[in-house]
């Protein structure tokens, strides 16, 4: 069946770009020589302040959590507005997720400093909020796109409301709620990056001193681990797409 | 089974129902018929508390259905529409057995009731894997009274449940719920607007106008005679006593004097318009009314079939 | 009298109907941050912390207009009264405008001096207020079914409004003006340079993405192929594309001196550019190839039927039906450029990013607002001109 070796490739690309991102932080030392001879000006071309070990960990420690609290808020809220008694605020969702949507996630990250401070707070909040607008988007139209029959058989059927929304339009809805929290999660990894400029530790960090100390050694470094990391997340919601059943 | 008792209804200025008084029977296969917007798709939603009346009360097996649990109503009453509103996601079985589910049957039990719901409905087992979008209009039809008939239920309501498909998938349909209500005792409540469709299938025909109920009675005795010229319009004119011959047997108009040698021959449980198309065929004014194993038991006449169309 | 009695006894008329629990929540959120956060901070210099004050200690005729804006709103959504709609987006733009004012004057009131350090900022509950303000009117134009022009109408007055009190000295006082003030020259050439790394971008992408779209369109293992490519590339955040250019850019640049005569170089407008590019060709990719996939088959059919040539087919049926989805791909891109291009800040690539991070860097959070705002105002713009230009286009479907 060419369905199922497609999805064992899509695995198997996952499982191996996860491995050689583990290989790539894990062995990051070894490539001292190397980086020596390709930079022979720099007295050290390894990023040394924090190991790319911690760096991936903090990394994916913003990113999941920012996105946990993006996905809680934002399929909350779009469930929320489309029950009877929030449709009232449905338009106001609705626009809030396009408009914000236009907003620059790195402008929404400046914002968050005169309000926040500086440091992992200010990513936090500003991560969080921005990616919460795409999850809502696509929850909103998940929803919306429940077919309006199968709600009025199952209503006639005698299905409480919190059971239809459980096991009829929350899993019509998933495909594109998936493709939602993916967006977000990209967007998260890349805010993440830049976040490093407001004092939270990143795989950013690297980067942006390399860039100011003139060290591009470091900026390759840390380019490579989070593009590779921001790839085998990819790779991963290929294989949790996988695991939706497609209708 | 059902008291409907004074029940108004209005959408945002139009009055959808007004002042409708029915009661329908324990084992009735009950047709709704109208003109599209009279309100036979509202007061069948009332039934199931699907649209709450502004006024009047509704009771359902002697109980008024405000002071019940809604779900618990909608799970003891079958529900089928005409879009079907099978769940995309869910596998034929899976749909069929959603009711069951609801009340937590246990698996075997759910599992054995399918399996006795496709051999009533004659689905073809092959079709209980597939999802709902692999499969034409009419077995999805078929999937959705399955999926209502699911637990036993004493009462089943259907909206226009024919309406969208193709004329073979509509009469093997409408077969199957006559067999249905005729094994099962089932109360049926069915809306139409198609007058063929409500004359064959009803034991008991309401017709409404404007959120009206005009006339309430069996087909026979509405297309023998209309409350007013609007029913008798509706019901097709002088036309409409052809719909009649569809329902009537030739059993119910036969006479027992012995036929004679040259007759055509034909069954007693023919309906009467089969009797007349054979009569016109074969240019005969009496036929041999004969019985399954090919003995002669009457004689129908001519003169037999208008005086039937009149009982 | 008994009539009256009747109905009061109506359920309708005995619960306290809300009219718009929208407008109430905004309302109510409102209130909450003016009550509890400060409207203001001040403070003798940059670097110090700044002391935040409430808006009751604004000046009284101020801040009672304020509070009068916030009441009527509230008064608005839950009570039925003529004209609700159109009052409570009048009211709303009073509100953002008295919450302008009082934002002004306050800072004014609090000047002292001799002290050209001394800084006056928004504080949160300012910019809360100020927010409902926005989703209050946004609120009232949906409910009143405004189109684009009487929204745009709205938007222009309220922006006239703005320049005038700016230009009458009105904001002086906010250390937000002063920064601005003091980066004006330096301002305007970021802004330029923003405007044209994206409008540069846009270009490029669309010579270099036309024969790939032509690739594309044919289909084949190779369409697959391109859009494995560059679907990955979208998901490399757009400092390490930077930074990955940064190196091979250098070598380049140091080794082919016809290179660096054209002023490549690794760090700068050309790493800037060519991830931009490199980012557009997705989006601009399956767009095209999505809205032309989109002209309708027998549309197309029909044209070849009575006689079209393929040119003409192209110009009278297929260009005109492709057009709306062509722009929407075309706003997705332009936006998302604005947004990239302030991170070219970082690689030396000018534009409004440098405030931002120029900003971070010193401490000095209303140079941050400096870059960040017109950042913001600048795809509100572009999204803006985009809706307009697609209300134009869109064909009756």
């Amino acid at each position: 069946m060419p369905e199922r070796s497609g999805r064992r490739g899509r695995l198997a690309a996952a499982g191996a770009f996860s491995l050689a991102l583990i290989a790539l932080v894990v062995a990051m030392p070894a490539f001292r020589p190397g980086l020596h001879q390709l930079f022979p000006e720099l007295r050290e071309p390894i990023y040394a302040r924090a190991s790319f070990v911690t760096l991936t960990i903090a990394h994916l420690q913003l990113v999941a959590i920012a996105t946990g609290f993006a996905a809680a808020a934002g399929i909350a809220i779009g469930i929320a507005v489309t029950r009877e008694a929030g449709r009232a605020f449905a338009p106001l969702a609705r626009t809030v997720g396009t408009i914000g949507q236009t907003f620059p996630p790195v402008a929404v990250l400046a914002l968050a400093v005169p309000l926040l401070g500086y440091g992992s707070a200010p990513t936090l909040a500003a991560l969080s909020i921005y990616a919460a607008l795409p999850v809502l988007e696509a929850t909103l139209s998940g929803l919306g796109a429940v077919p309006a029959d199968a709600r009025d058989a199952a209503k006639g059927l005698g299905f409480s409301a919190w059971t239809m929304l459980w096991v009829i339009e929350l899993p019509l809805a998933w495909p594109l709620m998936l493709t939602g929290l993916r967006n977000a999660t990209i967007i998260n990894v890349g805010t993440a990056t830049i976040g490093s400029s407001v004092g939270a530790l990143s795989l950013g960090s690297p980067i942006l001193e390399g860039l100011s100390a003139s060290n591009p050694a470091f900026v390759i470094e840390g380019a490579v681990v989070v593009a590779l990391l921001a790839i085998t997340i990819d790779r991963w919601f290929d294989v949790l797409e996988d695991m939706t059943p497609v209708i | 089974m059902i008291q409907i008792d004074h029940v108004s209804k209005t959408f945002a200025g139009t009055q959808a129902l007004a002042d409708c008084t029915l009661t329908i029977d324990d084992g009735a296969f009950f047709v709704l018929i109208g003109p599209s917007g009279c309100g036979k798709s509202t007061l069948l939603r009332t039934i199931n508390g699907l649209i709450a009346p502004d006024t009047g009360t509704i009771r359902v097996r002697g109980k008024d259905i405000a002071t019940e649990d809604p779900e618990r109503l909608r799970q003891s009453i079958g529900y089928v529409i005409q879009s079907v509103g099978l769940f995309p996601h869910w596998t034929v079985a899976a749909n069929i057995a959603a009711v069951p589910q609801l009340m937590r049957w246990d698996k075997g039990k759910i599992a054995r009731r399918v399996d006795e719901i496709v051999a009533l409905l004659r689905i073809d087992p092959a079709l209980l894997p597939r999802y709902p979008h692999q499969l034409s209009g009419g077995q999805r039809q078929r999937i959705g009274v399955a999926r209502a008939l699911a637990a036993g239920p004493d009462l089943i309501l259907m909206d226009e449940p024919f309406s969208a498909l193709d004329p073979v998938s509509r009469v093997e349909l409408q077969a199957e719920m006559r067999r249905v209500h005729a094994e099962s005792k089932t109360t049926i409540v069915m809306v139409t607007h198609d007058v063929g469709e409500a004359l064959s299938l009803a034991t008991t025909l309401a017709i409404m106008r404007a959120g009206r109920i005009i006339q309430i009675g069996t087909p026979a005795a509405v297309v023998g005679a209309p409350a007013d010229d609007f029913v008798a319009q509706f019901l097709g004119g002088p036309e409409r006593f052809l719909h009649l011959l569809d329902v009537l047997s030739v059993g119910a108009a036969m006479s027992a004097e012995p036929p004679s040698g040259a007759m055509p021959r034909i069954a007693t449980s023919a309906s009467l318009r089969a009797a007349l198309s054979l009569m016109m065929a074969e240019g005969a004014q009496a036929l041999a009314v004969g019985d399954g194993d090919g003995a002669s038991v009457g004689t129908l006449r001519l003169d037999a079939i208008v005086a039937a169309s009149h009982a | 009298m008994s009539a009256l009695l009747s109905a009061l006894a109506t359920p309708d008329a005995r619960r306290l109907a809300i009219r718009n629990p929208v407008l109430l929540l905004l309302c109510v959120v409102a209130t909450i941050a003016l009550v509890a956060a400060g409207f203001l901070s001040t403070a003798p210099n940059r670097l110090a912390d700044g002391v935040s004050l409430p808006l009751w200690q604004a000046p009284p005729a101020l801040a009672v207009l304020v509070a009068a804006c916030l009441g009527g709103l509230g008064c608005l959504a839950i009570r039925d009264a003529r004209m609700s709609d159109w009052a409570a987006l009048g009211l709303a733009a009073g509100l953002a405008v008295a919450l302008l004012l009082t934002a002004s004057f306050f800072a004014k009131t609090l000047i002292v001096a001799g002290h050209p350090a001394q800084r006056q900022a928004l504080g949160p509950a300012f910019w809360i207020a100020f927010g409902v303000a926005g989703f209050a009117m946004l609120d009232a134009m949906q409910r009143l079914a405004l189109g684009f022009p009487a929204r745009a109408a709205c938007l222009f007055l309220l922006l006239g409004l703005f320049a005038g009190l700016a230009s009458a000295g009105t904001f002086d006082a906010l250390s937000l003006t002063r920064e601005f003030v003091s980066h004006r020259t330096l301002f305007v050439t970021a802004l330029l340079r923003h405007i044209a790394l994206v409008g540069a971008a846009l270009v490029v992408s669309i010579l270099v993405c036309a024969p790939l779209i032509a690739v594309v369109r044919r289909g084949g293992r190779t369409r697959a192929a391109i859009y494995s490519v560059l679907s990955l590339l979208q998901t490399i955040p757009s400092i390490a594309l930077f930074g990955l250019l940064i190196a091979p850019l250098t070598f380049l640049a140091g080794h082919v001196p016809l290179l660096r005569s054209l002023g490549v170089s690794g760090l700068g407008v050309t790493p800037a550019l060519i991830a931009l590019v490199l980012y557009f060709a997705f989006p601009l990719v399956r767009m095209t190839d999505a809205a032309f996939s989109a002209v309708p088959t027998e549309v197309a059919d029909a044209a070849r039927g009575l006689g079209f040539g393929v040119r003409k087919r192209f110009v009278a049926v297929d260009l005109p039906l492709a057009l709306p989805v062509l722009l929407s791909g075309l706003r997705v891109v332009t936006l998302q450029a604005i947004g990239l291009a302030t991170v070219a800040a970082l690689i030396g690539g000018g534009g409004l990013g440098t405030f931002i991070f120029e900003g971070i860097g010193e401490y000095a959070l209303d140079l941050v607002l400096v870059g960040a705002i017109p950042v913001i105002l600048l795809a509100l713009a572009a999204d803006f001109a985009f809706r307009l230009v697609l209300a134009a286009v869109e064909t009756p479907r």
